[in-house]
């Protein structure tokens, strides 16, 4: 091997090393674990007898560290709740599962985007600080009404909207 | 058959087999077919969604998107590998012999077979499921079964390409095998060993689920399986590539390659690292521990030191050969290269937009922040510079010497030409479109979605002005499509030559040295890379079957 | 079949045995250095999105 080549190696791998270990870091120390990671399960077919999806939308945290539950059913072509008022600087925990196909779940300018799938929930916990509207997009295909897919996540000071 | 003599293998005079090279021009064929295909559907995508054209004869956007990726990203590919591997092995290792060419052209009619089976159904609108066919959308059975032919249709041309590389091998005991001819069978052992994923998914899910025999399906391990081979998929479309910028553009160049043995030992590590790294694609999936997503990001990073090692040895042959032609500055050799040779000049525009998608890569792949960018345009922006530009650009320059190789002619001025113009075309028309889509991806524009402007939402309409970008890129790259064209049909019409274009295969700077002996120990090769799978795969594949997921019934909502 | 073309071949490579590591690659180990440096501001950039959309 050239003695050039060894250097640009070893520099390259030490900082792909780097990235690693500050991704790790991140993961174990900050909380920012891969969203949607682990397994909770849920009947597709039956997910309105269950009491959380019953009636999405916010609720109280009734147990975890985080103040607000936020419950979302994606299915073909739609979201419900269609729009959520959050008060800001609450920490919210939002669980996400479809009835039917796969859906994708992206609230657009934040790092919330993870897939929704039949048969499972998933969840991701937020802190929404700044006041503002976020608009909810469905980034997997679901079908021909796949755009028509959106909801709306709307930050806003004081108000305890916990319908 | 002809005796195998070292030297031969780099004579400009050696040849493909006359018989065997029919067999490659076939394949041949259909790439340029489904190129043509495909690329219309690329330009009509782009023109749905810049918001100023819609489709018409009732055809679907997703129908179309559907088309675009089955034709592109599984059937010209897998057309042109076979094809090229087959010329690569025939030409270094010799002629293939009745039983393997007959194995080539059984995967080819197979494989012709499925594709025709599935653009059936997407034609009748009955499979409009995007090439990943994500359940529980569900196509008719036939284009599944389609699929399957196509994949099935690969294993039995690999099936004689392998044959080939091994007889060589006991034939000529004790010698180093021809680089290309060793690279082929890495690619080719990666293939099988990846297909058994979507294989296993096909037949045992998809099959009986679309033909009502089972009710539902296991939709976390049907995506599982589907991305265990979705990955090595990508490096199934690279490593031809690299096959070219290893082995045969030092000698388009008139110069040695850098470093046979490194050489082989990044292919090497392609073939370890290439496969237990498909859950880099499901990093916000639900349905698997988080700790198991962290294993397999860490794998993926090992698959990027072989390109680090490629992206030196690159340089470091051009620099070689400018300062043998006189260059004595730090980067003044870069103005020696043959600018006006569109082999080369095709490659290198490759190399420079593999830049920015290996960046790229790396960071889809680092974990949360997948979350930046997963699902978004910016995704669709990535694998536009790595499979749409380096592998492409590079497929057409193997074409480019190949065509005119077999059927006995030469590149003329005008095919130079145009391949020249096919390579700036590319670049320009790339170049906008993938910076579009990578910025409005990290805005928040959504991949595989129609031309929507969600409610009125604001930031919907910044996308929109992204999209019009995309569309006039992909206008630029329509015209460099019919430009590959015309240049495909200069090359195989014209007069016949006495002395055929070369396909050139070039010697290394070690070409000396004894290969490493690992390198060639496929037993042990085998054992390390299916050791690596159970490590990333064990666990995260029986937690699907173990923890109860309720199956899904099958959707079909186009 | 012995080609004049490659008997020049065999010659030319048995004198540039010992090359690889006497070859002048300054130009190659900038390239590279620069892609490394792009590597790390992309990535760092990227980083610093996902830290700030936290």
């Amino acid at each position: 091997m050239h003695k050039y080549e060894k250097i640009w190696i070893s520099l390259g791998t030490a900082s792909l090393a780097i990235f690693l270990i500050i991704l790790g870091i991140s993961a174990v120390h900050g909380g920012h674990t891969p969203a949607a990671s682990g397994i909770e399960t849920i009947h597709p077919e039956h997910i309105r007898e269950d009491p959380r999806f019953s009636e999405p939308g916010l609720k109280e945290a009734t147990e975890g560290d985080h103040d607000y539950d936020l419950y979302f059913i994606a299915s073909a072509f739609m979201y419900e709740p269609g729009e959520v008022d959050i008060p800001a600087g609450s920490t919210v925990k939002i669980h996400v599962t479809s009835p039917d196909v796969v859906h994708g779940f992206q609230v657009v300018g934040t790092n919330i985007n993870m897939m929704a799938e039949p048969g499972l929930i998933s969840t991701y916990e937020m802190t929404f600080d700044e006041p503002g509207e976020h608009l909810i997009v469905c980034n997997e295909y679901c079908g021909v009404g796949h755009t028509d897919m959106t909801s709306k996540i709307k930050v806003v000071n004081g108000g305890t909207d916990n319908e | 058959m002809s005796n195998y003599n070292g030297s031969d293998i780099f004579s400009s005079k050696t040849k493909v087999d006359a018989k065997d090279g029919k067999l490659v021009l076939a394949n041949m064929a259909w790439v340029a077919f489904a190129l043509f295909i495909g690329g219309t559907a690329g330009l009509l995508q782009t023109l749905v969604r810049s918001g100023q054209f819609e489709l018409p004869f009732g055809i679907g956007y997703y129908q179309l998107l559907t088309l675009h990726g089955v034709i592109l990203a599984l059937v010209m590919t897998f057309f042109f590998i076979m094809g090229f591997q087959i010329a690569a092995l025939s030409r270094t290792a010799g002629s293939l012999n009745n039983t393997e060419r007959r194995l080539g052209w059984i995967g080819f009619w197979v494989m012709t077979a499925g594709t025709l089976m599935s653009a059936a159904m997407i034609a009748l609108n009955e499979a409009s499921v995007l090439y990943t066919f994500y359940a529980p959308l569900q196509a008719h059975a036939i284009h599944y079964i389609g699929l399957t032919l196509v994949i099935v249709g690969t294993w039995i041309s690999v099936a004689g390409q392998l044959m080939r590389y091994f007889r060589w091998r006991k034939e000529n005991k004790g010698h180093k095998t021809p680089l290309l001819s060793y690279m082929t069978a890495i690619n080719n052992v990666m293939w099988i060993v990846c297909t058994i994923g979507v294989a296993s998914a096909v037949l045992f899910q998809f099959i009986p689920w679309s033909l009502g025999w089972v009710e539902t399906i296991n939709i976390s391990l049907s995506r599982t399986l589907f991305w265990y081979f979705g990955h090595p998929l990508v490096y199934f479309w690279l490593l031809p590539a690299y096959m070219v910028w290893y082995a045969i553009i030092p000698k388009v160049l008139g110069t040695k390659g850098f470093s046979d043995n490194l050489a082989r030992l990044s292919f090497v590590l392609f073939l370890f690292f290439s496969i237990p790294v498909g859950i880099h694609h499901q990093l916000v999936d639900p349905g698997i521990d988080a700790f198991w997503k962290g294993l397999q990001v860490v794998l993926t990073f090992m698959v990027i030191i072989p390109s680090l090692m490629t992206a030196f040895s690159m340089f470091a042959v051009f620099e070689t050969y400018g300062r043998k032609q006189g260059a004595t500055g730090l980067l003044d050799w870069f103005r020696k290269l043959p600018w006006t040779d569109a082999r080369f000049v095709l490659v290198f525009i490759g190399m420079l937009f593999f830049i920015p998608g290996g960046l790229g890569g790396i960071i889809n792949a680092s974990g949360q922040m997948n979350q930046l960018v997963h699902n978004t345009i910016w995704i669709v922006g990535h694998f536009h510079i790595t499979v749409g530009a380096p592998v492409i650009l590079t497929y057409f320059a193997a074409m480019l010497f190949l065509l005119p190789h077999i059927t006995g002619r030469k590149i003329d001025k005008i095919a130079n030409r145009l391949g020249l113009f096919l390579a700036y075309t590319w670049a320009l028309g790339m170049g906008i479109m993938s910076l579009a889509m990578h910025w409005a991806g990290l805005r928040g524009a959504p991949r595989r979605s129609t031309f929507s402007e969600y409610g009125g939402a604001e930031v919907a309409q910044e996308w929109i002005t992204y999209q019009v970008m995309q569309a006039v890129g992909g206008s630029f790259l329509f015209i460099a499509i019919i430009i590959a064209i015309l240049m495909f049909l200069k090359l195989i019409t014209g007069p016949k030559q006495a002395e055929p274009e070369e396909f050139p295969v070039a010697m290394f700077m070690d070409q000396d040295t004894p290969v490493v002996k690992w390198v060639e120990n496929w037993r042990l090769l085998i054992i390390i890379t299916v050791f690596l799978i159970l490590i990333a795969y064990t666990v995260p594949i029986t937690q699907m079957f173990t923890e109860n997921i309720p199956g899904a019934k099958g959707f079909k909502l186009w | 079949m012995t080609e004049e073309k490659d008997k020049v071949n065999t010659e030319e490579h048995e004198h540039d045995e010992d090359n690889h590591h006497k070859l002048d690659l300054r130009g190659t180990f900038m390239m590279v250095m620069a892609i490394g440096g792009l590597m790390l501001l992309s990535w760092f950039g990227a980083f610093i999105l996902f830290m700030e959309r936290m």
